[in-house]
């Protein structure tokens, strides 16, 4: 009974620490700093975290579109950040 | 600054007979489900620093059985730096995380009496990698990779160890998903199983290898 109470008080707590914060987050708005970078530097900070940054011409317009919806969510950036970043890799 | 967060539900972990935990998969061993959330938080406006803590929680045990209630719980703490010092470009990523499962009783392969231990394992890594990515020849494709790694298993447990290991690589990218890679990995492996189980505690196993790897990620 003891280890359900504290299963349950750890959920309950995951759950509430979740909420609040998606409710923060999405409260937050994108700084001014970041909403004045371009698409080039955006595409040079955020995908190299995780890879390296293959060159605009590695891919086709058409494919960028469907690479930057599918990365976005991998790499935490907003509909305006993946926006500029497609859109650079397009030209 | 950027805040990110996971959080998933999934069929979890499955406790196996000698105390370690495998995923459950699609065949589910119990109605229980796990919890797993991760917070990220990125200070920089570059986004080069991101330091994150994750939990996973839930019930691992068979339905029907004795370890039905076990609860195994996993904490975990990440890093990962990207750095561009000209001309270079310096990764480091590190990660550390422990794991406890509750108390339970297992049975000595040796005898087939009962035993029981703190089941408790921490693991680590860091590592660190250094790119001369502003050259212009093809000295840009190089790169030097270090990485320590830690694996502390429960004392006294049939699965119990202490692996410290050493790595160092030297890899060439032959294109921006396409690697060669050379590895020298060093392993100290110090025993944790008890005399009981048919152990030597503290007996070192130590091995080198080396490793010529080609990989093109997909």
């Amino acid at each position: 009974m003891k280890i359900l109470n504290r299963n349950l008080i750890i959920m309950s707590a995951i759950v509430v620490i979740t909420t609040v914060s998606a409710a923060i987050l999405n409260s937050c708005t994108v700084s001014k700093k970041v909403e004045s970078k371009s698409g080039a530097q955006l595409w040079a900070e955020n995908c190299q975290r995780c890879h390296n940054t293959p060159s605009p011409s590695s891919f086709s317009p058409e494919q960028w579109e469907t690479i930057g919806m599918h990365m976005q969510s991998r790499a935490l950036i907003t509909d305006k950040e993946r926006d500029k970043i497609v859109a650079f890799l397009k030209q | 600054m950027k805040w990110s967060y996971d959080v998933a539900i999934s069929n979890g972990l499955k406790l196996l007979p000698d105390g370690t935990l495998e995923n459950a998969g699609i065949t589910d061993n119990n109605k229980n489900k796990t919890i797993t959330a991760r917070i990220g938080w990125l200070p920089l406006s570059n986004s080069s620093l991101e330091i994150g803590a994750s939990i996973m929680t839930g019930k691992v045990g068979d339905a029907g059985t004795a370890t039905e209630n076990l609860t195994a719980n996993l904490y975990g703490l990440d890093l990962n730096l990207i750095e561009n010092i000209k001309p270079f470009q310096l990764n480091i990523k590190g990660q550390y995380s422990v794991t406890d499962v509750g108390h339970t009783e297992f049975i000595n392969p040796v005898d087939s009496s009962s035993y029981s231990f703190t089941n408790h394992t921490t693991t680590g890594y860091i590592m660190g990698s250094l790119r001369p990515t502003l050259y212009k020849s093809f000295i840009k494709n190089f790169e030097l990779a270090v990485r320590y790694g830690n694996y502390t298993t429960p004392l006294n447990s049939i699965w119990g160890t202490k692996d410290n290991s050493l790595a160092v690589g030297l890899n060439y990218w032959l294109s921006w998903r396409t690697v060669i890679r050379y590895t020298y990995e060093a392993i100290n492996e110090s025993s944790r199983v008890s005399t009981d189980l048919g152990g030597t505690p503290g007996s070192v196993t130590k091995s080198n290898s080396m490793y010529l790897q080609f990989s093109i990620q997909l």
